[in-house]
Formats: structure tokens, C-alpha cells, sequence
């Protein structure tokens, strides 16, 4: 008989446990609720990529308008108002620039605020590391000068380090969501080989489902 | 009713459309992720469709199926996809759904 909340059915045969991603070795032990708890992680999981990911997005556009207001601060023939109005808009831009890593709260919250990548998950856990992008966004001058303008705006100046390190933190966080989210469809897609468990499902169907994905090796 | 009655595999044009919108986001960054996001959108589908057809579909197909569903999941997992096997893969099913 089904169980309202369940994400893997039990009884599993034997030589299926082995294999299962997200179950693991603690399947045949686990009580149903150790399995909600895996699919509440990954739920929280992808809540919290995706909410980091538009934190990035934000300070990507941030860097973008900074690379726009230097180029107006590094031509020394601009006139005062506009400059004025460029450090004003430069240095906005650069307080919330700073303000990003600090306001992005990941996952469970045990750790203090900041950015941070999966690298597994281990017992219903997500596993994290740390990102860290305050060091390149602090690298951003304060007030520039044309000439520090004109550095900053180099091929390796601090705007471009800058984003580099941002798309870098993109793509890998789009990987993680990526990686949460297949192991929702496995587990959505074991739920539904089951049906509603009064029948047993072909047990290599399960074996190949558990086995589609490896289980949390760290991305590459 | 049986479970074939019910779900199907995502349509010719959902895995034309896929391959396309890879296509097109060639190094837009944005593009690309949100390429990347329909594509496993449309992929946990087909895992979706061929668990609920178990009995359903014939035992060469469901595991030719899963073994594609394994390599394009999986390849989604890495940083940097490889668009060029995802395109071909689409452009396959997209075949292989027509001709069916």
C-alpha cells in the first residue's frame, strides 16, 4: 500500500539498495521520514541555488554598470558634473556590489552568510564549500582616478577579475542546481515506477533509474 | 486505463525546441543556463514518462531510453555541458520520434 509522503517505495529489493543515490546503504534502515528529510534537503537545496544564483546575476549586472561608469571616469576630458555624477553612481553600485556575498544565506544556515557551492550529500545532508568572491570585489577602488580608471578597466584589472570570478561562481552554482535537481527527477521518477505499490515494479527498471546518476561525485 | 493511455513521450517538436534553444545560446551565458534548465526539464520528463511505461513500452526501447536519459543527466551535471552531444542527442529523438 502507498504512503502519503514517500519518495522511494518500500520493500526495494535487495539488490537495488546498493545502488540508490540519494537512499545509499541507510535505505533498508531508514524509516520513510529519513527519505522525506533527503527530498526537504534537496527542496531547500535548489531554493537556495537558485536564490544565490540571482544574488550573482544582480552583482554581474552591478560589475557591468561599474565597467560603464569607469569608462566615463577614465576620459580625463569629461566635464566635473559628469564625472561627479559617475563617482556617485560608481561608488553606489560598488557598496552594493560588496553587499552581495553578505546577503546571500544558503542552505541550512549553520555556517556564516556567504557564498557557497554543493560538493555532496551525505546522510540527508547537503554538503558545501565555501565561494568566496569578497577578496575580487574588494579589489574595486574606491574612488578611481582616470588612471586607476584605465587600470581597473584592463584586460586583467580588477573589473574584469572580478567578473571572471563571477561567471565562474555561475556556472558552478548552475551545475549544483542542475545536480539537485536530477536527483529530484530520480527520486520522482522511482516514486512512479512504483505507482502505487501494489504491484511491484521490474526490479532492473529500479536498478538502471538508481544507478542513471553517479552518486555526488564533487563537479568537475 | 493503463499507463500508456495516459503519458506519452515529450513531442518531436519538444526535443527539436531544446536543440534549437542550445543552439542559439552559443556564448550568452544566461542563454545557456536557461538552455541547459529546459533541457534536463525535458529529460527528467522522458525518465519520468519511461518509469510510469514500464510495463508498457518494449524492454529494448525503455532501456535504450533510460541509457540516453543516463548520458544527457548526466553530462548536465558537469560545469560545462557539451552542447554539441546534447543538440545530437535531441536532433536523434526528434528523428527517431518522427519516423516512429
Amino acid at each position: 500500500m502507498a504512503q502519503a509522503g514517500r519518495t522511494v517505495p518500500s520493500g526495494l529489493p535487495e539488490a537495488c539498495l546498493g545502488s540508490l543515490p540519494l537512499a545509499g546503504q541507510g535505505f533498508a534502515a531508514a524509516p520513510p521520514e529519513g527519505l522525506a528529510a533527503v527530498d526537504a534537503a534537496l527542496a531547500r537545496g535548489v531554493a537556495a541555488v537558485a536564490e544565490a544564483l540571482a544574488a550573482l546575476d544582480r552583482a554581474a549586472r552591478l560589475l557591468d554598470d561599474q565597467r560603464r561608469l569607469l569608462e566615463s571616469l577614465a576620459d580625463p576630458r569629461a566635464p566635473a558634473s559628469e564625472r561627479l555624477a559617475a563617482m556617485r553612481g560608481f561608488a553606489t553600485a560598488r557598496r552594493r556590489l560588496r553587499a552581495v556575498p553578505d546577503g546571500i544565506a544558503l542552505l541550512d544556515g549553520s555556517l556564516p552568510r556567504g557564498l557557497r557551492v554543493i560538493t555532496g550529500i551525505d546522510a540527508g545532508a547537503i554538503v558545501v564549500a565555501p565561494v568566496e568572491l569578497r577578496p575580487a570585489f574588494a579589489a574595486i577602488a574606491e574612488a578611481p582616478s582616470p588612471r586607476v580608471a584605465l587600470a581597473m578597466l584592463s584586460p586583467r584589472g580588477a573589473i574584469s577579475e572580478a567578473r571572471h570570478a563571477v561567471a565562474a561562481a555561475q556556472r558552478r552554482l548552475a551545475a549544483d542546481l542542475r545536480r539537485l535537481r536530477n536527483r529530484q527527477s530520480l527520486n520522482a521518477a522511482l516514486a512512479r515506477a512504483w505507482g502505487d505499490g501494489s504491484a511491484p515494479p521490474p526490479p532492473t527498471l529500479l536498478r538502471k533509474l538508481a544507478a542513471l546518476l553517479r552518486p555526488w561525485a564533487p563537479a568537475r | 486505463m493503463t499507463a500508456a493511455d495516459t503519458v506519452l513521450l515529450p513531442s518531436v517538436e519538444a526535443f527539436a525546441r531544446a536543440a534549437e534553444h542550445l543552439l542559439a545560446a552559443g556564448e550568452d551565458a544566461l542563454a545557456r543556463r536557461r538552455a541547459f534548465a529546459d533541457q534536463q526539464a525535458l529529460w527528467g520528463q522522458v525518465l519520468a514518462d519511461v518509469a510510469a511505461l514500464a510495463d508498457v513500452l518494449p524492454l529494448e526501447v525503455r532501456d535504450d531510453l533510460l541509457r540516453l536519459a543516463a548520458v544527457v543527466l548526466g553530462d548536465l551535471e558537469e560545469v560545462e555541458p557539451d552542447i554539441a552531444l546534447h543538440v545530437t542527442v535531441n536532433r536523434a529523438m526528434r528523428d527517431g520520434l518522427a519516423d516512429g
